[in-house]
């Protein structure tokens, strides 16, 4: 029933399990017997000013500051969530207009009062004077304001000629400059005139502004942030709020009606149906008929809703694109992968243990200000930890500045292999590394085709590769160990992958013999890069260890350098690793079985930047 | 002590690895700079952003650099005129290899900026793009280690002399050569980045079209393995 949307859609707002379904594209499928919702324009339009309004407030207030470039970063956000319920967000809805009001009030009274004049002082704050001296007196007029930086000059010549017993002062940085002219009070109007000629903003001084700059900046901070606390958590609430209303007003567009009953239609997740649909019948108070089917439409129309346990790396999936609903979700394999490929590729355990540290400083810092900021930081230390793991194996710390200060008397033991001292002995372990993750997107492959019904493009997508890659293996294997008769069948195999891709593909599919090899060989750059940062560091120690003998200066050279190294090699790997990591995975391990398209689910909620719900009290 | 001639081929590899891929670096960091400080007039909170992706750049630079270091730092191993003629192709793969990916990524740096300033959201993707070309640099750097490894320069000579200064210097020529992929990647890849920032789910496909092109190169580089490996090198 109607009275009940605004109540439904709140309730499904808080429980973020449902992804609404646009019924005007689909009255077809109902026959017409239910109508789409017309917008509700005149309210959106209201709504959207009160958003602006609240806006305009949040700045003039200083209540959601921009952070500095690196703040945004590294700064965890200071501003904390307010309780709110919705008995709190009734009474605002109805008043919002009424407490806007109230607040744009106090703002006139005192931040447009006072802050022109605090900002004026702040700039001339290296002169302590007496902020009364500047307001006008019997005999004397003193005007201050703003002017463009290239008009004083004119202003003064114009004075000078024309009012010999004026004086003129200016400062400031910039295009705009703040400017503070004393004259007598007989030549007000004229000083005005050529004032206002060359553009001069004029601030305004009030009475009640006495004592040294100093005193008066903090007599206006004070005043400035009462206001701005009293109504910090009103202005937080109402802006929750009017996002919560506008969220409903979009979604009421998809929704559908015959007469006074409302269709509302939409996907939700299998294992919180029950609860979804406890809350429909709760929230109408069982005036609500609630029908739950299994998916009966055509793949495309789903929405896909990726991994929850690996929902960190479902964001790395999600930037290539959506897989479809029938699809093998990847983020559980993109984690191990990733991480295993960028911890190898960095393979320095002070190098790891930097990043997974940098990870921890966006995981606080810009991690409380974006979701998507919040899953890269848990990759990035996740990755730092498979750097110090893979550090540990290889024996890499510092790229190997113990050994070098020690004349080679300690050295970390090398638990498995060095890859920038044994190249060679590296490369067949990556390529191996690389036949293995092209043989699980492989098995993806297959598990995709399956379970979508495409048995003939097995063939000539899963069965001819795995010939191809048996086939490559057993010539591999014979050649180390000098198998005997074990070429008949490397040669069966080969024959018949290039057999299957035929009959898969036609004639184009042996362009597969080519894309899998360069897929293979791709893989290198695991050991390339490797090298890089491992040459890249012991190049570091070595012009360190050049810097130490020097008298005096050479021992904190040699410290500042050894540190800049590790900052720059961090800085550099990271990009590189990160990048070179990410396209292993979009190229080679995806294009062995994702197919993409899908969209993504998208759940019914409200973007809450300020507030929580306090449950206790809906 | 080294004769002249093969005092001339070290200083050569060390000149040919900083000179070619200092000199691509910096025309590829000139378009990524000059691009982004254009939008500085409009956006200039987006300085950090545009800032990594000219930077970014620079990193074929650092691979000469590390390869001239590597060299002069242990060319007091070198005896033999072959060994010269060794660090001359170690010089030769990275430099021209950073020379093309340098401007590869200065092409596709310098479309970055240019979506950046569009929409900031494009960032992550086009940085994955703008990167890409740098596969040329790194398997340069690859194959100028793996040479000085196999020449005295980081580890033993283990071919006959002749044959390892010759084999070391046809390796370097053919990577070389295959390494101008890195550059048509970075014209490919600006293309995939002006189409991402129309389209997000262009990314995916547009990534495998600028791949495509890298397929030549990893073949350069198996032949040079290949060549160093068969002659006893590596």
């Amino acid at each position: 029933m109607e009275e009940h949307v605004e109540d439904l859609l709140r309730a499904l707002q808080d429980l973020e399990s449902v992804h609404l379904i646009n019924m005007s594209e689909r009255l077809m499928k109902w026959e017409n017997l239910v109508q789409g919702m017309e917008p509700p324009l005149q309210d959106l339009n209201r709504w959207e000013r009160t958003r602006t309004r609240l806006a305009a407030i949040l700045d003039d207030l200083g209540l959601d500051p921009e952070p500095g470039f690196l703040d945004q970063y590294i700064k965890p956000l200071d501003r904390k969530p307010v309780p709110i319920t919705h008995r709190d967000e009734d009474e605002l809805l109805g008043a919002a207009d009424e407490v806007m009001g109230d607040i744009r009030r106090q703002i006139s009274s005192v931040v447009d009062r006072y802050v022109p004049v605090r900002e004026a002082l702040a700039e001339m704050s290296h002169h302590d004077f007496d902020v009364g001296l500047i307001k006008p007196s019997d005999k004397v007029t003193i005007f201050l304001g703003t002017v463009a930086s290239e008009s004083i000059r004119i202003i003064q010549r114009d004075l000078t000629e024309r009012l010999p017993y004026t004086r003129l002062y200016s400062d400031g940085k910039g295009r705009s400059r703040y400017l503070v002219v004393a004259s007598l009070k007989i030549h007000e109007n004229e000083v005005s005139d050529i004032l206002e000629r060359r553009g001069f903003q004029r601030i305004s001084v009030p009475e009640e502004l006495e004592g040294s700059t100093s005193s008066v900046i903090k007599w206006i901070d004070t005043r400035v942030a009462e206001v701005r606390d009293k109504n910090r958590e009103p202005v937080y609430k109402l802006s929750d709020v009017v996002s919560g209303v506008l969220g409903r007003m979009e979604a009421r567009e998809k929704l559908g009606r015959t007469g006074n009953i409302i269709v509302l239609e939409g996907w939700v997740p299998q294992a919180r149906a029950q609860e979804t649909v406890d809350t429909v019948l709760g929230t109408t108070r069982g005036m609500a008929r609630v029908v739950v089917t299994p998916p009966d439409e055509p793949e495309e129309n789903i929405p896909t809703l990726l991994s929850g346990h690996f929902s960190s790396f479902s964001s790395l999936v999600e930037t290539y694109d959506v897989p479809r609903y029938n699809e093998v979700d990847p983020s559980s394999f993109m984690a191990f992968f990733f991480t295993m490929f960028v911890g190898l590729m960095i393979g320095d355990i002070a190098l790891g243990a930097l990043v997974a540290a940098a990870g921890y400083v966006f995981l606080r810092g810009a991690g409380s200000r974006s979701r998507g900021m919040k899953d890269l930081s848990k990759v990035i230390i996740a990755s730092g930890f498979s750097a110090v793991l893979f550090g540990v194996l290889t024996g890499s710390f510092m790229s190997g500045v113990v050994e070098e200060f020690t004349d080679g008397a300690f050295k970390f033991p090398v638990l498995w292999l060095s890859p920038a001292d044994d190249p060679l002995g590296f490369l067949p372990i990556v390529l191996m590394i690389g036949v293995f993750h092209l043989s699980v997107g492989i098995l993806l492959g297959l598990v995709n085709n399956l379970m979508n019904a495409r048995y003939r493009s097995i063939l000539g997508d899963q069965v001819s590769v795995t010939l191809l890659l048996v086939g490559a293996g057993v010539f591999t294997v014979k050649g180390q160990f000098a198998l005997e008769g074990w070429g008949l069948v490397g040669y069966g195999a080969l024959a018949a992958g290039v057999a299957a891709l035929l009959l898969g593909h036609g004639p184009s599919g042996l362009l597969e013999l080519t894309k899998i090899l360069s897929n293979i060989i791709s893989y290198i750059r695991l050991l390339a890069l490797n090298m890089a940062s491992t040459w890249m560091g012991r190049t570091f120690v070595l012009l360190s260890a050049m810097l130490m003998p020097i008298a005096y200066v050479g021992p904190p050279l040699t410290i500042i350098l050894l540190a800049f190294s590790q900052f720059f090699l961090v800085f550099i790997s990271s990009f590189s690793t990160f990048a070179h990591a990410l396209r292993l995975h979009y190229v080679e391990f995806f294009g062995r079985f994702f197919m993409g398209g899908g969209t993504r689910f998208k759940s019914l909620r409200v973007e809450r930047r300020y507030t929580y719900v306090s449950k206790g009290e809906i | 002590m080294m004769d002249t001639a093969t005092l001339a081929l070290v200083i050569g590899g060390v000149t040919l690895s900083i000179g070619l891929a200092g000199t691509g670096a910096s025309i590829g960091q000139r378009m990524a700079a000059s691009a982004s400080s254009l939008l500085m007039a409009d956006k200039p909170e987006r300085f950090g952003i545009s800032l990594i992706l000219t930077v970014i750049v620079e990193t074929s630079a650092i691979y000469g650099l590390l390869v001239s270091i590597l060299i002069l730092v242990r060319m007091g191993n070198v005896t033999d005129f072959n060994q010269g003629l060794a660090a001359l192709a170690a010089g030769l793969s990275v430099g021209v290899s950073g020379f093309f990916t340098g401007l590869g990524e200065g092409v596709a740096a310098s479309a970055s900026v240019g979506a950046v300033a569009e929409r900031e959201g494009v960032f992550g993707r086009a940085l994955v793009i703008t990167v890409l070309p740098e596969t040329g640099a790194i398997y340069g750097l690859l194959l100028s280690v793996l040479i000085l490894s196999g020449s005295g320069f980081l580890g033993e000579v283990k071919a006959p002399m002749e044959q390892m200064g010759v084999a070391c210097m046809y390796s370097a020529i053919v990577l070389c050569v295959t390494s101008i992929c890195s550059y048509l990647q970075g014209r490919v890849g600006s293309s995939a980045i002006t189409a991402t920032t129309k389209n997000d789910e262009a990314f995916g496909r547009d990534l495998i079209f600028v791949v495509l092109l890298e397929s030549v190169l990893i073949y350069g580089l198996l032949v040079s393995i290949l060549i160093l490996n068969f002659n006893g090198v590596i």
